[in-house]
């Protein structure tokens, strides 16, 4: 799924994704979870990474079955340097209004994996035992 | 301060309204739906309209906000920043499990009061 560098339209591979998970059985939390690691995945693809220009575009490859979520997000950014983010918790940093999305991305998913130089996150989720 | 509300994540993903009311000791910020990342350049607008009289205490009511990203937070967060620069204060009011989670591992928890309802909220009392 292709779609150009803007929020409006980083919600429709969202939509797609938990549509799928829902059908899938997928509980209410589990959803929730993959929702806000979609939100912050995408909105670095686009803001920061494609820098919201409307020439570049953002790439989102899934696979939903009955054991996992899988999602990787590919942008046409210069990419970063995920280690080198820091951490959004500490005092000087907690009244900050920006750096919390890779952190939440990270608390919610099973597995997150930056690759390509950071133009690329991989994001896995594996549903939990109860569903 | 306990919440004992089931989970309240809602698929249907109502849109976010945020509805402003004035009282003796504050004003009231009333979130509802869900605060996505296309939506929350209108959150932080909303937020910056609320403390445009400098009010003392600004309270967030979180209780029938149903989600909210790293944008969002980084709304409220903005809010709280310019509160206190004229000695005012930020704190949430009935937050779901789930964004009450959110508040607690982003640590947000530290900085904003969080009360089970929006009157002890305005009456700041426990």
């Amino acid at each position: 799924m292709e779609i150009p560098s803007t929020l409006r339209a980083a919600r429709e591979p969202e939509d797609v994704i938990l549509r799928e998970a829902e059908a899938r059985g997928y509980a209410e939390e589990t959803l929730f979870a993959v929702k806000l690691a979609l939100e912050e995945a995408m909105t670095n693809a686009v803001k920061h990474g494609n820098d919201c220009d409307p020439g570049k575009r953002v790439t989102v490859r899934y696979r939903v079955t009955d054991e996992t979520i899988e999602v990787v997000v590919r942008d046409e950014g210069g990419g970063f340097e995920p280690d080198g983010v820091p951490d959004p918790t500490t005092p000087d940093r907690l009244p900050l209004p920006n750096g919390r999305g890779i952190m939440l991305m990270r608390a919610y998913m099973d597995q997150v994996h930056y690759r390509r130089n950071g133009t690329e996150v991989y994001m896995m989720k594996r549903k939990g035992a109860s569903e | 301060m306990t919440t004992n509300r089931p989970f309240q994540w809602c698929p249907s993903d109502r849109p976010l309204s945020v509805e402003v009311t004035h009282h003796p000791t504050g004003v009231l910020v009333h979130l509802c739906g869900s605060a996505t990342m296309e939506r929350c350049d209108e959150l932080t607008a909303r937020l910056s309209d609320a403390a445009q009289g400098r009010p003392a205490l600004i309270v967030l009511d979180l209780g029938d906000l149903d989600f909210i990203c790293s944008l969002g937070l980084g709304s409220i967060v903005a809010v709280y920043l310019r509160a206190m620069k004229h000695g005012g204060r930020v704190v949430v009011s009935r937050p779901a499990p789930a964004i009450r989670e959110m508040l607690e591992l982003t640590r947000l928890s530290h900085l904003l009061a969080v009360y089970d309802t929006a009157e002890a909220a305005l009456s700041g009392s426990a």
